[in-house]
């Protein structure tokens, strides 16, 4: 999986550009030095670990902030009268947006003309 | 073999913090000015920077500083590879990435104020992408390049093209230089929040690190809007000054929105975008078949 990463340049040129330009004749190639630039940013992820060992031996570690008031160690608020209340964190869906409600009707007229148009041209073809 | 690209990138990784200093300085007095108060002196940011280098390196996980610093290295490579005129599509790409280091930063600090604010930054990221991509693909439809050495020797006016793609660049700019009233993850006004959002859990070093990435940032977008400008120098420095003036001036006028508001005002930005392409196409193949 690494070694399909790292060497993608290589997978690319021998690989999918004869493929490619079998099929179509054209090939469109990445520039050099954007290729170099990748591998320059993809060395940098792989040597930036090491900066762990950098903060590893001076740092003090405090429980996260909890709105000024001491927090139980499982991130509970601390509420008044020695009451302890649960932080609850949910992921944001944007329903609003990407929901199925939205998402269905469109989708299914797209799909709709986009199965219909295939078959029109087909015909055509034929 | 022209060296001159290295000079470029050499230049903004030691001048742009200092440039981007000075700006948050003015920005400071101006922003003063506005709300009746006389400000901090010209240099406060680079004081306060030193400053929280001096403190105490605290953390809640030790990961969170790795991608602190992380996002510091990938915000300057971007903002590098930018003025050794490289490929914006890639400058873009390495722009992203460096905000998704500094959400997971957020979210590696266990805490709930910094989650929901790593959870606001990753909305701001899903408003303002389409609208970046967008202007890089304006800017290639104009003169024929991703390469920003290109476009900026580039003699074509692109701000008469692409009228809708700087108001639309300018929208989102509001949200990437945390302006009001797109400052939902987190803001440089004391009143627009008690928590610092997205830097809630950060202090010290790695506070210093984010505000010195927003320094790189911030030269970063202000070259893209002389990108828009780049045919005549002058005019150029002058907009990308008016620019800024005016997001100082929004900035001060408007309060923050709802999450909702920004991510729609993003989108409406893309789509005012989108349009502007449409009708750039259509002119240049009616151009191409010398219809004109």
């Amino acid at each position: 999986m690494i070694a399909a990463v790292l060497l993608f340049p290589v997978i690319s040129s021998t690989l999918i550009e004869p493929y490619v330009l079998a099929i179509y004749g054209v090939t469109a190639l990445m520039a050099q030095a954007n290729v170099a630039i990748m591998l320059l940013m993809m060395t940098l992820l792989l040597v930036l670990p090491i900066s762990f060992l950098l903060f590893r031996r001076s740092a003090k570690h405090l429980p996260a902030y909890m709105g000024g008031r001491p927090a139980t160690p499982d991130l509970h608020f601390a509420g008044s009268l020695g009451l302890t209340r649960e932080a609850q964190t949910r992921n944001y869906y944007l329903t609003e947006y990407f929901g199925e409600a939205k998402l269905f009707l469109p989708g299914a007229v797209i799909c709709t003309v986009l199965i219909l148009v295939s078959w029109a041209l087909a015909g055509v073809a034929l | 073999m022209t060296w001159t690209w290295l000079i470029g990138a050499v230049l903004f990784l030691v001048l742009a913090p200092i440039a981007g200093g000075l700006i948050a300085g003015i920005d400071r007095r101006i922003t003063a000015r506005m709300q009746g108060r006389v400000g901090p002196p010209l240099l406060q940011p680079f004081y306060d920077v030193g400053k929280l280098f001096e403190k105490e390196s605290v953390v809640v996980t030790t990961a969170q500083n790795f991608y602190v610093l992380a996002y510091l290295i990938f915000i300057a490579l971007s903002g590098a590879l930018f003025f050794a005129g490289g490929d914006l599509l890639l400058i873009i790409f390495a722009f992203t990435l460096a905000h998704v280091f500094l959400v997971l930063g957020a979210y590696a600090a266990h805490s709930p104020y910094s989650h929901i604010g790593a959870e606001r930054e990753l909305i701001q990221l899903m408003a303002y992408e389409p609208m970046i991509i967008l202007a890089a693909v304006g800017l290639y439809m104009v003169t024929n390049s991703f390469y920003v050495a290109e476009i900026a020797v580039s003699t074509i006016p692109a701000i008469l093209y692409l009228p809708g793609v700087f108001l639309g660049f300018v929208t989102i700019l509001t949200i990437k230089l945390r302006k009001s009233p797109f400052d939902i993850s987190t803001s440089h006004h004391a009143h627009q929040e008690i928590v610092k959002g997205i830097t809630t859990e950060f202090s010290g070093s790695t506070l210093a690190q984010v505000e010195i990435a927003h320094w790189y940032e911030n030269i970063f977008l202000l070259g893209f809007v002389y990108l828009f400008f780049a045919w005549n120098p002058v005019i150029g420095i002058v907009a990308v000054a008016v620019t800024y003036l005016a997001e100082i001036f929004i900035d001060n006028a408007t309060a923050r929105v709802r999450w909702q508001a920004a991510l729609k005002s993003g989108w409406l930005a893309a789509v005012l975008g989108i349009v502007n392409l449409a009708i750039l196409a259509y002119i240049l193949a009616y151009m191409m078949t010398g219809g004109a």
